[in-house]
């Protein structure tokens, strides 16, 4: 049946294995054994993109990628996507995606470093010596930043906030770009939903171990409630996070080694990610931001 | 679709060969960030770029305008009052018939419908800002031979060429006067019904904006209307065109439509309560 | 519990917290404060209200309604306005310019030092980016009357810059090869 949809698939799309290569011998041994286990298995999906909506700007060709089972261990392709060249494959720009990772580690960031001025060092009021006939220096204050345990000038003062906002379209771009990135060094996986039939953790590590995914995982449905089994199988594991498609961010996924996706956070990525860029109002996005702004 | 070798092709394909892209090995493009630290140390010490002494050095320049002493030039001459209320006058931002004409074009606009100050605003491409004191549009005659639409057009402001080049393809023109309220309300009307307040009349102009308004030969909406049934045709004869007879047209209906002197939107009047998100309309009962 | 909640009634309390909360509505406030907002009261004081039973009217209202990405053109026989609809995909000349997300051919002219300096670019260039330069350049010199013409490529982001203002020149030159 897996041969069948190999064949069909060739023939419907063109063959533009970019992110098959790499364990497709491994797959096909281990799908089969899923075949025979289960008889009754569900339609293949082939989900074509609907370019009538949104043209592509991006010349490239189309990418594609493989939707993967969620029910085993083992590694079966239940279907085929078809992804958006704007959003899967666009420049990848590597100096906007360090922009948004400086942006998103620095807006947030609020720095408690300070010193004391000669004013608010304690002591001090007094003239140390008259100003004349001592044979020494002139001076007002022992808490003078001249002097040793006097105030700083010029110290960091607290509470400094590192707040700003990096221009929409840039922080639209390094989602685009961290996605292309992801597809393109095949750190990008498709699953067809988070449905898994445990609670036990061990499941999830095998799947990390059999899928060949990353150390670090980020998994990402459309919704922010997860199923039951998947929230108690990720629970202990640090390294293998849940997030909601809202909640998708440049430093999330490049914090994560692997991001796998569910098809219909692909989905909504691609319909959220495109009206972005074909936004009729999309000058009232290009102005400066404002803090009372809503 | 054709497939090119395109850059980010070529990218992405190195990037396939390349360490995979973490926090840990991003850096930002050489020579983006600028040094804000100025050097402390024997040379780079020495002036910081800001030259050698003086004003330029210390940056204690003189208040703009003075002139070391002398009368300075901005008071050596008697009082003239040349922007006497100019925060009161009423602005209006152009746009012309070429940008109109590009805006039908690119199908940004519909002329199946009469156009008003919201149509352009909606076309996410023009804005209006009413609290700077900008009480609407002009239409100004760039682009006026090439200008082919058949429209019905609302603006505050046009000149007798521009109303020719509209009524010469059988279209409409009407100039009226909105109060501020009403054009914070065009501008953004779904913005504006989402605060869920019944629609409140039109203001009528002031006073020194009644006559242009009343005037049929800028195509007033207080104008008598059988004087601008009159003009259209004077001025057809004055520009040598043939008026078309919208009469006859099969679009009558909507090139006739004008809305009421007191009413802001077309087909929605004062008191009624748009709900967008229920999709109903709601008003007093009578 | 029960017994102190009448008291609590009885001795008229109440009455006073709802008087501070009302004064608390009616002191000045700032205008972002929901304190700014009247009070909702009791239905009686609001008008009776009826629904506009009219198809014909909410038509009025969807016309007032943005679309929420830009519309695509329609094609139409001409196009007074000289605007055209992109009609190559770059497959014979081997590049391509795409159009911006409002359909208009990505030429821009940059100005800088107060002016001095004017640059023309082409942005969004894909394919055979040299390619491309080679014709500009070809066009940019005729307009020049022969006289060489300044071009830098940035292949990374598909951009070519071109010295001097020849927005106009370039703009109709790719509408006329259909991008």
């Amino acid at each position: 049946m897996l041969k069948n949809i190999l064949g069909k698939s060739r023939q419907v799309w063109t063959p533009l294995a970019r992110g098959l290569s790499k364990t497709s011998t491994q797959s096909n041994v281990a799908a089969e054994s899923v075949v025979t286990a289960s008889t009754t298995k569900p339609a293949t999906l082939i989900l074509p993109q609907d370019y009538a909506e949104c043209a592509p700007l991006n010349r490239n060709a189309t990418r594609q990628a493989w939707i993967e089972n969620t029910d085993a261990v083992a590694e079966r392709k239940v279907g085929l996507i078809e992804l958006h060249p704007d959003v899967f494959a666009a420049q990848p720009r590597v100096d906007v995606i360090q922009e948004n990772v400086e942006w998103q580690r620095k807006y947030r960031y609020v720095s408690m470093a300070n010193t004391k001025t000669r004013a608010e060092v304690r002591g001090g009021g007094r003239k140390p010596w008259p100003q004349k006939g001592m044979g020494r220096a002139r001076h007002g204050s022992i808490r003078s930043p001249l002097f040793k345990g006097g105030g700083v000038v010029h110290g960091p003062r607290s509470p400094t906030t590192h707040f700003y906002m990096l221009p929409f379209y840039k922080r639209v771009m390094g989602l685009t770009s961290t996605l292309s990135v992801k597809l393109a060094q095949d750190d990008l996986h498709i699953i067809e939903n988070v449905d898994i039939p445990t609670k036990d953790a061990q499941f999830i590590k095998d799947i990390i171990a059999e899928r060949n995914w990353g150390l670090s995982v980020l998994i990402v449905d459309k919704d922010f409630m997860f199923p039951e089994n998947i929230c108690y199988a990720t629970d202990e594991l640090g390294y293998v996070n849940l997030m909601p498609a809202f909640g998708l961010n440049v430093y999330s996924m490049l914090k994560h080694d692997t991001l796998v996706l569910t098809v219909d956070a692909v989905k909504h990525l691609e319909q959220r990610l495109l009206y972005q860029l074909h936004r009729n109002d999309a000058t009232s996005k290009g102005g400066k931001f404002k803090l009372d702004q809503v | 679709m054709a497939h090119l070798r395109e850059t980010s092709d070529k990218a992405l394909k190195l990037l396939r060969t390349l360490p995979r892209v973490q926090i840990g090995n991003l850096r930002p493009n050489p020579n983006s960030k600028q040094n804000d630290k100025r050097g402390r140390a024997q040379h780079g010490g020495d002036k910081h770029g800001a030259g050698n002494k003086g004003s330029g050095q210390r940056q204690n320049f003189m208040r703009l305008g003075y002139e070391t002493g002398n009368q300075p030039f901005y008071m050596r001459f008697p009082y003239e009052p040349y922007y006497k209320g100019h925060h009161m006058k009423r602005q209006y931002p152009p746009i012309s018939l070429l940008q109109l004409q590009v805006l039908i074009d690119t199908n940004r606009i519909d002329v199946s419908q009469p156009v008003d100050i919201s149509t352009l605003c909606n076309s996410g491409l023009l804005n209006l800002k009413p609290a700077e004191m900008e009480y609407g549009f002009q239409l100004t005659d760039e682009g006026l031979d090439n200008f082919k639409a058949k429209i019905n057009i609302e603006v505050q402001h046009a000149n007798e060429a521009v109303i020719a080049a509209i009524e010469r393809n059988g279209g409409v023109i009407r100039t009226a006067y909105y109060d501020p309220r009403s054009l914070h309300m065009l501008s953004n009307a779904k913005k504006w019904f989402e605060k869920g307040v019944p629609i409140p009349n039109r203001m009528m102009p002031p006073q020194d904006a009644l006559d242009y308004y009343t005037d049929a030969k800028n195509r007033g909406y207080l104008a008598n209307p059988e004087e601008i049934s009159k003009d259209r045709l004077v001025l057809a004869q004055k520009y040598g065109y043939q008026l078309p007879r919208i009469e006859d047209d099969p679009s009558f209906a909507m090139l006739s439509a004008a809305k009421d002197p007191r009413q802001v939107f077309y087909g929605l009047e004062p008191g009624w309560l748009i709900n967008v998100v229920d999709k109903t309309i709601v008003r007093r009962k009578k | 519990m029960a017994a102190s909640t009448k008291l609590l009634f009885g001795s008229g309390l109440c009455h006073r917290l709802g008087q501070l909360t009302r004064s608390l509505h009616t002191q000045p406030a700032r205008l972002s404060s929901f304190r700014s907002s009247k009070e909702v009261q009791s239905l009686e004081q609001y008008p009776e209200v009826e629904p506009v039973e009219s198809a014909a009217a909410w038509k009025f209202v969807e016309r007032l309604l943005p679309p929420q990405t830009v519309p695509r053109p329609v094609a139409k026989t001409d196009y007074p306005s000289g605007w055209q609809p992109q009609k190559s995909d770059g497959s014979e000349s081997g590049y391509f310019v795409a159009r911006t997300k409002n359909h208009m051919v990505p030429v821009y002219l940059h100005t800088r030092f107060r002016g001095q300096r004017r640059i023309t670019v082409v942005r969004r260039v894909q394919g055979d980016i040299w390619a491309l330069e080679k014709d500009l350049r070809a066009v940019v010199e005729q307009a020049r009357n022969g006289k060489l013409c300044a071009t830098r490529v940035n292949e990374l982001s598909g951009q070519i810059h071109i010295h001097g203002d020849y927005v106009d020149v370039l703009r109709e030159h790719l509408k006329a090869k259909g991008f």
